[in-house]
């Protein structure tokens, strides 16, 4: 059960101006190929974040709705579109962690039943992942985000330069410092 | 480690990188770097661990019902997004081409409104087209000419019936009734008698008759009305297309109206005072005066002209029609231009 990682191919909206004039005109043709290229990196930036498919599937959702309503307020500018779809992940993320900190604090005094246990088992990520996740949690978010994009998600150093504005000298020192921080985190 | 330090590994590092996610083992990438080995080792093996993990993909429902919600969203704020600013609105009607044609004759309107209106002003009066569009008050008389039969008459009113259309005249002392050319009073008119009325449509809408014309056979008395129309004269057939600009007899000192203007009539815009309620009969277009018109050749008979003192109560106050008889219908209309 692995989500895809390879980006796909270009199709009618060659270039990125194209496409984002597209969008920004509701064409349906741009938003399907924008979905088709970004839902899966979307979900699995979520998921790996959230540790949790179903907050992964609404944060996939909300993203994808968010920039649909809000294109107009998108200028391109020489970054992709991905890049501002990520930013929005990101925020959409960062609120869904929120209310979820919120909700198991409120929660904490109601009973838990066995079919909420079950539950939690079904949607917990695998034991080998869950170390992996509370240590990213533990890291800088800029860290986080260049492990997540270029070996999870296996954006390349370009890719991940533009996602995230930066230039890809500071990505490639970035995801050094990343890894040497969790494997720092990592080590008993 | 300062980022001078950093720069030829971290390239050194990205390079390995490439490889590991190409699916490279790190050993066998660290073969090719073994003079960094004990730096790059703890970072690819850790690198290749994240790029192991696996994430599960969402399902196709999930997946297809985010993609609707997208298309739904994009959909809904195509329909409700408004561009700001008025260049913006203006540049979005270029893919409206009828729009903004519309527009377009709309602001050309309003140049040449403006400069009728500005070449008006050293007349003092309102042009024509705008006065009608906007259905302002006309502030000058007019000419207007009405055939049909009596319905009533009395010292200070003439009611017609013209094509089921009750038009209300007024009469005063200088209202010339004639039958054949010969003055006679308004008590001599009878119902279902046809008559020719001129009149002047005033500032207020009152019709003002000046001159009301009989036919020359004597017409039956009112108990008689009912055969009136079979030994009436040809009807002066009026037409809008006939509307003339002159004014006649001095009477008539207004400006020439449209179709809309014809007064007497329920559609003209509150002119039609004192009569009932009825459907506006549609002008004959194109029809032309006959050489009928004026009654010329017609032989006189007895005179009997009669005048009243002083202008009666107003045609809003016509007085209940009697005995009114079947009757032929004609037109209602500006006065024709006397030949």
């Amino acid at each position: 059960m692995t989500g895809e990682r390879s980006a796909p191919q270009r199709q009618p909206f060659e270039r990125e101006q194209d496409l984002a004039a597209a969008l920004r005109a509701h064409d349906p043709a741009a938003w399907q190929q924008l979905f088709r290229e970004q839902y899966q990196r979307v979900y699995n930036y979520a998921y790996l974040r959230t540790s949790n498919t179903a907050d992964a599937d609404d944060i996939a959702s909300n993203v994808f709705a968010e920039a649909a309503r809000g294109i107009e307020r998108f200028r391109y500018q020489g970054a992709p579109v991905a890049a501002w779809i990520f930013r929005i992940a990101h925020h959409e993320t960062v609120d869904a962690l929120k209310r979820r900190k919120r909700t198991e604090t409120t929660s904490i005094h109601e009973p838990m039943t066995a079919d909420t246990l079950q539950a939690r088992d079904e949607i917990a990520p695998a034991d080998e992942w869950r170390d992996v996740a509370a240590a990213m949690g533990k890291l800088k978010q800029e860290h986080r985000d260049v492990l997540m994009l270029r070996l999870v998600e296996g954006h390349s150093v370009q890719e991940v330069a533009a996602l995230l504005g930066k230039t890809e000298g500071a990505v490639k020192v970035m995801q050094m410092r990343a890894l040497q921080s969790l494997r720092g985190k990592l080590q008993p | 480690m300062t980022d001078r330090m950093d720069l030829p590994l971290e390239e050194t590092l990205d390079r390995c990188l490439a490889r590991v996610l190409a699916g490279e083992s790190p050993d066998a990438v660290l073969r090719d770097h073994a003079e960094m080995d004990a730096a790059l080792r703890p970072l690819l093996t850790q690198a290749a661990a994240l790029r192991a993990v696996s994430v599960p993909a969402p399902s196709t429902g999930t997946r297809a019902a985010a993609m609707s919600r997208m298309l739904a969203a994009s959909r809904d704020a195509a329909e409700h997004y408004q561009p700001a600013g008025v260049l913006a609105w203006l540049g979005s009607l270029r893919a409206r081409p009828l729009a903004f044609q519309a527009i377009a004759a709309a602001i050309a309107l309003a140049v040449l409104g403006s400069a009728g209106l500005g070449a008006s002003a050293a007349t003092g009066t309102t042009p024509e087209p705008i006065r009608t569009f906007f259905r302002l008050p006309d502030t000058s008389d007019s000419s207007v000419r009405a055939h049909g039969t009596v319905v009533s008459a009395s010292a200070d009113a003439l009611v017609i019936d013209d094509n089921s259309t009750q038009v209300a005249f007024l009469l005063d002392a200088n209202t010339a009734v004639t039958r054949g050319g010969d003055h006679v009073n308004w008590s001599d008119l009878h119902a279902g008698e046809s008559v020719d009325v001129r009149a002047t449509r005033r500032a207020n809408g009152d019709l003002a008759a000046h001159e009301v014309r009989a036919q020359a056979a004597p017409a039956p008395t009112a108990s008689q009305a009912g055969a009136s129309s079979t030994d009436a004269a040809p009807p002066l057939k009026t037409s809008e297309a006939n509307r003339t600009e002159r004014p006649e007899d001095g009477h008539a000192t207004g400006t020439p109206n449209s179709a809309d203007d014809r007064r007497g009539t329920p559609d003209a815009g509150g002119d039609h005072r004192g009569t009932p309620e009825a459907e506006t009969p549609k002008p004959e277009d194109g029809h032309t005066a006959v050489p009928g018109d004026e009654h010329e050749g017609t032989p006189p008979q007895a005179e009997a002209t009669t005048t009243h003192g002083g202008p009666g109560p107003s045609a809003t106050q016509t007085p209940e029609p009697t005995e009114v008889p079947e009757t032929q219908s004609h037109g209602v209309g500006e006065d024709t231009p006397a030949p």
